[in-house]
């Protein structure tokens, strides 16, 4: 039982399609490494436009990430344990921006939420908060493309923890908060850093969205991406340094959720 | 009465109608095959299915009370319920799943840690105290599923199959400890099982539930005396039937078998045959004996030294034989063989 069977020995030709898969992947990163112009590296992390695109996306990306678990907790446990008609809905806008290609996330979030927008109209005239153009729409923004990750991440953990644990803690004496801070979260909690780390790092990927939204104004909505995409014409090798920045954080993702998807089964 | 309760709930097609009291010190097992609605009952009790009628009351405080619209929460109940896989906190260590319920009551984390492990050594397992449920073999999860339960002094303790977890070998242990810890337990207890000698052993009364409604009530020997039912004559080993009678014959319900009896009987009765009254025979017997069915062995199972013989035909019954018996006749499965029975060793009792 314990020895691995010897497995299929598999034909050559699927051999060759799963090496090409495997280069396709591995060529873009090679490119990033070799056209990287390390000597002036440093200079070019450290110019005052990177400096702020790093700022504003790590601000973005946190709040965004704060914004998905502060909202996304209840609305994945209400996905998990509340039986009720329109919970497919419900999932399925969820999942929706997963899909949406996120310049269509940008257009429908203008719809709603700009100064013209169904909420933002209100939100201008009652508070004078324009959301467009905004730090505030930036994480907006991510927010919307990076919640439902944290959701069906949670979602999925809350359906794995056996729902008997909280009835053995009530008959217990334990109260609902005391039964959920003892009790569901610690063994909800994997799923909910991974969903976070998840969150996270969809947000600070996040670039049609938040270019459609909130535009691409220096030190209040320029990320990294819109960086990135923006000097590409005038200075590649910034262009390649962030983005070599990006990919370390990918990287970074990567080895932090490794038990989840990288274990050997 | 410690525990006074009558509950009607309906969920889905399924309806359950049960009124039972328990006393303090009494332990009463719930027996009844799967979906009869066993857990349901223990589920109603704890709180967490309220009820559609009747009312639940523990030392006369309502528990549960639909027409005066009164319901405690499972934690505010003074019940406890151990689960058939007990679900021990599995990121708590032992000592803080037996210290959770006091946790919960808001008693100080030094003074619950105290008291439960107060609570280990009374279950011989202090040295447990740090381990994490992961680490526990069966017998010492129980264990702590039962001092988690006991620690916060429950009115009424309810056990879902406690010992069907366990493997044969540490069951016999496990249930003399369970015997143990249960006759110090002041309050009542309610023990949901399949296995008789749990009921014979642990419980003082026992409680048949079939289809969600008590089919019979008494203690072990008692119903197992008078079965009035196929389950419960399953459990003890015994041929039961149904049928009507009429002088001296009783004409069956369920075959088109007839079983002549010593005392005259009328009306819907039951009919009780011992395996051991069953008597086999290869040849068809001349003599006085007045039950005699054809059949053929559709199964053989040894019991200790004695040896079980399953005859189906028109009268399905089985036969308890000597293993000497057995090798004497030749006796297989598929072997046709007649099955003979005194009228004097069949009791009858009303329906």
């Amino acid at each position: 039982m314990s020895k691995r069977r010897a497995g299929q020995r598999p034909s050559w030709a699927l051999l060759v399609m799963a090496g090409i898969a495997a280069v396709f992947f591995a060529l873009p990163l090679l490119g990033l490494i070799g056209r990287a112009s390390w000597s002036t590296l440093g200079r070019d992390l450290t110019s005052a436009e990177s400096l702020s695109a790093f700022r504003l996306s790590l601000i973005c990306s946190v709040a965004a990430a704060g914004f998905s678990i502060v909202l996304g907790f209840p609305l994945a446990w209400v996905l998990a344990r509340v039986r009720f008609r329109a919970r497919p809905l419900i999932r399925g806008l969820v999942l929706l921006p997963l899909v949406l290609p996120p310049v269509v996330g940008g257009v429908a979030l203008l719809t709603a939420f700009s100064r013209r927008g169904l909420a933002g109209s209100l939100l201008y005239e009652w508070a004078g908060i324009q959301l467009t153009y905004s730090t505030a729409g930036a994480v907006l923004a991510e927010t919307f493309v990076a919640l439902p990750f944290f959701v069906i991440t949670v979602e999925a953990g809350l359906r794995a923890v056996d729902s008997r644990y909280e009835e053995v803690a009530a008959t217990l004496g334990a109260s609902r908060w005391h039964c959920f801070r003892h009790v569901t979260l610690p063994l909800v909690a994997p799923s909910v850093v991974a969903g976070g780390v998840l969150a996270w790092a969809r947000a600070l990927g996040e670039f049609g969205a938040t270019i459609t939204f909130a535009g691409n104004v220096e030190g209040r909505t320029q990320t990294l991406p819109l960086a990135v995409y923006l000097f590409l014409d005038s200075r590649p090798d910034a262009a390649i340094a962030l983005s070599l920045v990006l990919l370390l954080a990918a990287l970074a993702v990567i080895v932090l959720l490794r038990e989840r998807w990288m274990g050997e089964a | 009465m410690t525990v006074e309760a009558r509950i009607e709930v309906a969920r889905g097609d399924f309806r359950l109608a049960v009124e039972t009291e328990l006393s303090d010190g009494e332990v009463v097992a719930l027996l009844g095959p799967n979906g009869s609605g066993k857990t349901t009952f223990l589920k109603v009790l704890a709180g967490l299915i309220p009820l559609d009628g009747g009312m639940i009351t523990v030392d006369d405080k309502c528990l549960d009370d639909p027409q005066k619209k009164q319901f405690l929460l499972p934690s505010q109940r003074p019940v406890a319920l151990v689960f058939q896989d007990y679900l021990l906190f599995p990121h708590m260590s032992v000592l803080d799943n037996v210290a959770f319920g006091l946790r919960a009551r808001g008693v100080a984390k030094a003074d619950a840690r105290d008291r439960a492990n107060e609570w280990l050594g009374r279950f011989d397992i202090a040295e447990k105290s740090g381990a994490r449920p992961a680490e526990l073999s069966g017998g010492q999860a129980q264990k702590v599923a039962l001092a988690r339960a006991l620690v916060t002094a429950p009115r009424l303790l309810m056990l879902d199959e406690p010992l069907s977890a366990l493997d044969a070998a540490s069951r016999v242990s496990v249930r003399r400890d369970l015997l143990r810890h249960l006759s110090e337990f002041g309050g009542a207890t309610l023990l949901v099982t399949h296995d008789p000698v749990d009921a014979l052993t642990l419980a003082t009364r026992v409680v048949v539930l079939e289809s969600g409604a008590v089919a019979q009530t008494g203690t072990v020997e008692e119903i197992t005396r008078r079965p009035r039912s196929r389950y419960v004559a399953d459990l003890a080993g015994l041929n039961l039937y149904r049928g009507s009678a009429a002088a001296n014959s009783i004409a069956l319900t369920d075959t088109q078998g007839e079983i002549v009896i010593a005392d005259k009987a009328e009306g819907e009765v039951f009919a009780l045959i011992h395996p051991d009254a069953v008597s086999l025979y290869v040849t068809k017997p001349a003599g006085s004996q007045r039950n005699l069915w054809p059949g053929r062995i559709d199964g053989i199972e040894a019991l200790g030294d004695r040896v079980r013989v399953h005859v189906g035909g028109v009268l399905p019954l089985v036969a308890e034989v000597t293993a000497a018996a057995v090798a004497e006749l030749g006796l297989h499965e598929g072997k046709d063989v007649w099955a003979g029975v005194k009228a004097t060793e069949v009791s009858v009792y009303p329906a």
